[in-house]
């Protein structure tokens, strides 16, 4: 079952540029109705269900209904995302409540270090990557005797 | 359908798709690309977020080796592929790729593997420019 936008609670991320779902949609499947400052899903059709929208959204205004065999009408699967976590509510139709939290990871844009710190002895000569044999922690990259690259 | 804007830009090697085997192609051809003068562009069709199987959370923790700390053998690695794929896979090349790939952030977490500890594989070391 596709996303959809519950316009309660969508504010069109107050006049920005792009909302966070257009910009976050594989699909480019979000739009923004600018008179009603309110998002929505413009082919449904075509969503994987794929919860980028839900997960992004600064309000909680998108949500998916899971397909029946896994979540049964009246059932549902929020998720709640922070800067260091990600909250997963889950609620079932008989009224149960679970929530499951999980730390998540952001590197800024811009801070990633590509050797990551590790030793670049490798040359373009050689079959290991440049941060290879270091980042393995192995002395040397193994390799099956008598495989493809022996 | 939108009126997309068309941009021209040169480069010397295009990477299409912005998830994690694409971004770390990108992060190797760019090491070597800086060296030899050369342009290195990724382009993704949204947003390099969430782009891929794996940004979305599907299998990265199920490759967790660890080699290096005798967590898992290769043989378990190709054992897991070779079950994965039903039968259905080039055991010798997933060998090949099973010893480097250690994600950074499995790398402190102990028993995250689905793997238990079994038998040991017969390895040898690759000797550089050999490939």
């Amino acid at each position: 079952m596709p996303s959809y936008v519950n316009p309660e609670k969508c504010d069109g991320c107050k006049a920005l540029d792009k909302t966070a779902c257009q910009y976050i949609c594989p699909n480019d499947l979000m739009v923004l109705d600018k008179e009603k400052m309110k998002a929505y899903n413009r082919d449904v059709s075509m969503c994987w269900e794929c919860y980028n929208c839900v997960k992004i959204c600064p309000t909680q205004a998108v949500e998916i209904r899971g397909y029946a065999d896994f979540v049964p009408l009246g059932a549902s699967v929020t998720p709640l995302r922070s800067t260091d976590s990600i909250m997963w509510t889950v609620k079932f139709r008989n009224g149960t409540l679970k929530r499951f939290k999980f730390p998540i990871r952001t590197t800024e844009e811009g801070k990633a270090v590509p050797d990551g710190g590790f030793e670049t002895k490798a040359s373009l000569d050689s079959p290991d990557l440049f941060t290879e044999p270091a980042s393995s922690g192995l002395p040397a990259i193994f390799t099956l005797k008598g495989g493809a690259n022996a | 359908m939108p009126n997309f804007e068309t941009v021209t830009v040169e480069t010397d090697l295009l990477i299409l798709g912005g998830g994690m085997a694409a971004c770390g192609a990108a992060v190797e051809a760019a090491y070597w690309a800086k060296q030899q003068g050369l342009k290195v562009t990724l382009v993704d069709k949204a947003a390099v977020d969430r782009s891929g199987a794996v940004a979305m959370g599907l299998s990265a923790i199920n490759q967790y080796v660890g080699l290096k700390d005798g967590v898992n053998t290769v043989k378990d690695y190709v054992d897991y592929v070779r079950s994965d794929l039903m039968g259905i896979t080039r055991e010798d090349l997933v060998a090949n790729i099973a010893p480097t790939w250690i994600p950074p952030y499995t790398c402190s977490r102990s028993g995250a593997s689905p793997f238990g500890k079994t038998s040991k594989a017969t390895l040898c070391t690759r000797a550089a420019g050999s490939s």
